[in-house]
């Protein structure tokens, strides 16, 4: 199944092939910044993806491992991409609101739970992890 | 007594700011252009009696309608806030300030908007999206009456 999307001025667009059914939603103080509350993604291989209007893609690299993308004409949020090395290299985790027809998803998850302001929260039973648990399951294998 | 007085910025820091909030709630827009242009979620704001930026040579704007102006970071496209075009701002996206403590949701507007997973806060005053644009035309009569 394919899904289309696009920034709310349409210069940016994409095809995603394969989707999972389901999106998440991170309270890391970057994603909080950078969406400007609650970033939603939805995880894409590398290879599922295709963008069109590339060149009104703007790129911020946010940390050692990973990017943040945004629609240069619009401001809208558009991608978090791993640029580091290793199993989820690639892996774009590509803003829910983004998608012309999101239905059919549900939310399944929340990670830096620890880090949600308490203003607000979310219903429905769904898994949490906080950052120290993400952390680790991001950190690189020890060396032998 | 909260401290209305904050401070915030966007990820790279090429924007900062300080504000001096209106109250302590959190206005939550669940309007289809939000959505998209947030990446997923509401854009949820704090009301602001002012917004002084240290530099503003890093926002970006959009129009995305004939009056209402969406700002962002230019280097990093973070999301900023909303206002009317020509008008200083009365939001700011709550994911920007340092400090979020002390807030609480109070208005939730284009709520027929909303996705399946989100509660409605109970405590929150709810506005369909027909009950806004009701609301913006008024707004936009009452400027267009100022100027005559």
């Amino acid at each position: 199944m394919t899904h289309t999307g696009k920034c709310l001025c349409g210069a940016v667009r994409f095809e995603a092939t394969d989707l999972p059914m389901e999106t998440g939603a991170c309270h890391c103080e970057m994603c909080r910044r950078h969406s400007g509350g609650v970033y939603f993604g939805v995880q894409v291989p590398a290879d599922n993806i295709t963008y069109s209007g590339t060149e009104n893609i703007g790129t911020y690299k946010s940390s050692e491992w990973a990017e943040r993308s945004f629609c240069k004409t619009c401001g809208s949020t558009l991608y978090y991409c791993v640029t580091a090395a290793g199993p989820h290299s690639g892996t774009y985790h590509i803003a829910f609101g983004s998608l012309d027809d999101p239905s059919g998803m549900k939310m399944t998850g929340e990670i830096f739970i620890d880090l949600k302001p308490a203003a607000y929260a979310f219903k429905g039973d769904h898994n949490t992890m906080t950052e120290a648990e993400v952390m680790a399951m991001f950190a690189p294998p020890p060396e032998e | 007594m909260a401290n209305l007085e904050r401070t915030g910025g966007c990820v790279c820091g090429a924007v900062r700011f300080t504000c001096q909030l209106t109250d302590t709630g959190l206005q939550a827009c669940h309007c289809v252009q939000c959505q998209r242009w947030t990446g997923g979620g509401p854009l949820i704001n704090v009301h602001v009696e002012t917004l002084t930026f240290e530099d503003e040579s890093a926002i970006g704007t959009y129009h995305a309608s004939d009056w209402g102006e969406r700002c962002f970071c230019s280097k990093c496209g973070s999301t900023l806030c909303w206002k009317m075009q020509g008008k200083p701002s009365r939001s700011v996206a709550v994911g920007l300030l340092d400090d979020q403590t002390e807030l609480a949701m109070s208005e939730e507007i284009f709520v027929d908007r909303r996705p399946d997973w989100l509660p409605v806060w109970p405590a929150a005053g709810q506005s369909t999206e027909a009950q806004e644009i009701v609301k913006l035309q008024d707004y936009l009569e009452g400027e267009k009456n100022d100027q005559v």
